[in-house]
């Protein structure tokens, strides 16, 4: 096997692409060492989302925080800015959506103030990461880890003690009040607006990643930092402002979720969303419609590992095992976009 | 016997043909020279030999017999030694140890070479701290010190010093009865001075031309006085100020000046020494000049006034001769067609004072005449500018004031 330099860089899209089938044929294979029948499995997991409107709705409950983390995660992508706290602030975000949802505010403001909330409390940590960045040149990768477990050790904290449900006794908060909930769109299931405003910010990011001055100059600090200053970007300035994008971004996802699916805030509110985040703004090569699509397709993959463990007694861990191929293969065919394979067969 | 043959030798980049069936000869005892505009497949050449890059056809043969390299180090193994345009130095390593990892040389045998070569190098700093004239030393020991039997010089002079050229020439005439040597150089002067005989490409294909052939382009005779000052900057023990319309050209200066001058970033726009620190490499022609462009403000966001960008990047495009479509990716571009964009993209910029370093680096002479005619018109518009430079030569015709620094010591030409 040989590589061989090529001039024009493979297309992204493809990447993609060739990462999510590997993958799969990856899971086929290990599914066929247990002895299961890797074609029915994923037809099976699949076939499983369709199967009720419900089931068709719930692929867009799961979507919908998978979108909101992973434009968080990949707008400081962009900069190379490897913020990795998508958990943390998709804490920060829910608890603060939680307390002001707790609070009696004006009926129809309230839904709006609890999304500001959780928005800003996700702002200010990503805004943190980055300015221990530009100021002190902390690391970012170290920071924004550690600062997942930080966060939800002291949002269990919280749960414990003070915000512990005086009824339930359970460590969850108490039910938000219902002014504050997002409302229901459709009858009969979970589809709520905050799903739709997921979708209204692909078109939104795309806009400003990939069609202003300011979201040029970000992907251009991201490709050559040095480069950036000396044609005078504000390296430092932009970083600030995508860490505090993103951490919007990421904060505006926990609050959604609180106010649309949970209604009350437990310590398992994001179900490794941080983790998804990378795995999606990774595998889509930064693409925001490719985040989109990616996130659908992993919603997909989640909602019906559930499904196999009835249908077929396979661990729903599977959608795990899966995720961490997409990200293993995305590492390897965007490492190779410069190169073609060759494989030759001695004689 | 010819040491080396080369024989209908073609290689292709995608859709652009960067060498089509180039054949020569090159014998012990003989200093080729190697001339043509950028981008007409000179380096490219080099790579093919040394093992760089995989040719697509034809033939290479060593003392007669075919070979085919799968890398540098094969083709090192059969003597046949590079010195590349953009340096191949492991930043974090030594100058010596740079060496030794090629070569094996002991520390004296490396100073002994740097003895007949009458170069001053100081062996044990990192390649990331010194400047650009000792890691173009520190190439062409290493490439000296590996035995060679053939040595593949692509613009190997392009940061060393006057003083230091005359003596490497010396060197090579001594060294060229045991070897055959490729030397590729934009200085035609310098070509005309050391070469046997000298092959011209152009557009991928090669042709023989006498040495007497090579014109050497005449001095332009216009020079300017300064008028109102724009910027004083304080290097230590030597204070500098920058008037309208001014060219003032800094010779030799040693590494600190040069940082000191990057601090000028708010004022001036600079082009620095490493295209790498300038060009984004991995995105197209048009978005590297898109970056830092005219803005018009919208009702949210800012955009890049599309249609004066289209303009004037088909400009650079035509003046400068730029072998490339807007859409190129600049790393597939050769050195000196990136070197024409980023001069390109800084010297139609709205600006007071430019620093530039090495400008002429890598641009053939054709190129360094337009450049040079741009800088004059731009001072003549009443922009100050200060070049950094390693040769005299190259920025007599145009400055106004030059200062020199050797050993230590500085002296200015009015």
């Amino acid at each position: 096997m040989k590589l061989k330099r090529r001039y024009v860089r493979r297309p992204e899209h493809v990447t993609a692409i060739y990462s999510i089938g590997s993958s799969f044929l990856l899971i086929s294979a290990l599914l066929a060492c247990l002895g299961k029948n890797p074609i029915l499995a994923i037809y099976y997991m699949f076939s499983s989302n369709f199967s009720s409107p419900f089931a068709v709705s719930e692929i867009f409950v799961r979507a919908s925080p998978l979108i909101f983390v992973s434009l968080g995660t990949l707008a400081s992508f962009r900069a190379r800015f490897w913020n990795l706290a998508g958990d943390a602030q998709f804490y920060a975000g829910a608890l603060l959506a939680t307390m002001v949802g707790l609070t009696p505010v004006f009926k129809w403001i309230h839904p709006l103030a609890c999304l500001t909330a959780g928005g800003v409390a996700g702002l200010l940590m990503g805004f943190f990461i980055a300015y221990l960045k530009v100021r002190f040149n902390a690391d970012e990768v170290v920071t924004s880890l550690m600062l997942n477990f930080a966060a939800f050790y002291f949002l269990s904290l919280l749960l414990q003690t003070v915000m512990r449900n005086p009824h339930t006794n359970w460590p969850e908060s108490e039910y938000l009040l219902d002014s504050s909930l997002l409302p229901n769109l459709v009858r009969g299931t979970r589809f709520h607006l905050g799903i739709a405003l997921a979708f209204l910010l692909l078109p939104l990011m795309d806009l400003i990643l990939n069609r202003t001055v300011f979201g040029e100059e970000v992907t251009a600090i991201g490709i050559n930092p040095k480069a950036a200053e000396i044609n005078k970007i504000d390296v430092r300035g932009h970083i600030l402002k995508i860490g505090a994008l993103g951490g919007f971004l990421c904060g505006l996802g926990g609050a959604v979720e609180v106010l649309g699916v949970h209604h009350h805030l437990t310590a398992t509110i994001s179900a490794n969303y941080g983790i998804f985040g990378v795995i999606i703004s990774t595998a889509s090569r930064l693409s925001v419609y490719g985040a989109g699509a990616l996130s659908v397709l992993l919603s997909l993959v989640i909602n019906g590992a559930t499904s196999l463990t009835r249908y077929m007694q396979i661990p729903s861990f599977i959608s795990d095992i899966i995720s961490a191929l997409v990200l293993i293969t995305a590492a390897i065919f965007t490492a190779l976009e410069k190169y073609e394979v060759i494989v030759e067969w001695r004689r | 016997m010819a040491l080396l043959r080369v024989e209908e030798l073609s290689k292709r980049f995608g859709k652009i043909i960067a060498c089509e069936k180039v054949s020569f000869t090159l014998s012990a005892n003989e200093i080729v020279g190697l001339v043509g505009e950028n981008g007409a497949g000179k380096s490219t050449l080099v790579k093919l030999i040394s093992g760089a890059l995989r040719k697509d056809e034809g033939r290479i043969l060593l003392e007669g017999e075919e070979c085919d390299f799968n890398s540098p180090k094969d083709a090192l193994e059969r003597g046949i030694s590079t010195v590349y345009q953009d340096f191949s130095l492991v930043e974090t390593l030594s100058i010596k140890e740079n060496i030794q990892l090629q070569t094996n040389s002991s520390e004296s045998e490396i100073e002994r070479m740097l003895g007949e070569l009458g170069f001053s190098l100081s062996l044990n700093d990192e390649v990331d701290y010194v400047s650009e004239n000792s890691k173009q030393k520190a190439e062409i020991l290493k490439a000296l010190l590996s035995n060679p039997k053939i040595l593949l010089l692509d613009e190997p002079t392009h940061s060393l010093r006057k003083r230091e050229i005359k003596s490497f020439f010396d060197y090579l005439r001594k060294a060229k009865e045991r070897i055959g040597v490729l030397f590729i150089s934009h200085k035609l002067r310098e070509v005309k001075e050391i070469a046997d005989r000298v092959l011209l490409m152009k557009e991928g294909r090669i042709f023989e031309v006498g040495v007497e052939d090579i014109e050497v382009p005449k001095p332009l005779a216009l020079k300017r006085k300064g008028k109102e000052e724009l910027l004083k900057v304080k290097f230590d023990g030597f204070s500098l100020s920058l008037r309208e319309g001014e060219i003032v050209a800094l010779i030799n200066f040693p590494p600190r000046y040069k940082i000191r001058a990057l601090s000028l970033l708010g004022k001036a726009e600079i082009v620095p020494e490493d295209r790498k620190e300038y060009l984004f490499m991995e995105l197209s022609v048009k978005k590297n000049f898109a970056i830092g462009f005219k803005k018009i403000k919208g009702l949210l966001f800012s955009k890049v006034d599309e249609d004066a960008l289209e303009a004037e990047i088909k400009g650079a495009i035509r003046e400068y001769e730029i072998k490339a479509r807007e859409e190129d990716l600049v790393e597939t571009l050769s050195g000196g067609n990136q070197q024409k964009i980023m001069l390109s993209k800084a010297l139609s910029r709205d600006l007071r004072v430019f620093i530039g370093y090495n400008l002429f680096s890598s641009l053939d002479y054709k190129s360094v005449e337009k450049v040079k005619r741009k800088l004059l018109k731009r001072a003549e518009e009443g922009i100050g500018i200060i070049l950094f430079t390693e040769d005299l030569d190259e920025v007599k015709d145009i400055a106004s004031r030059i200062f020199i620094h050797e050993r230590g010591e500085m002296s200015c030409l009015a």
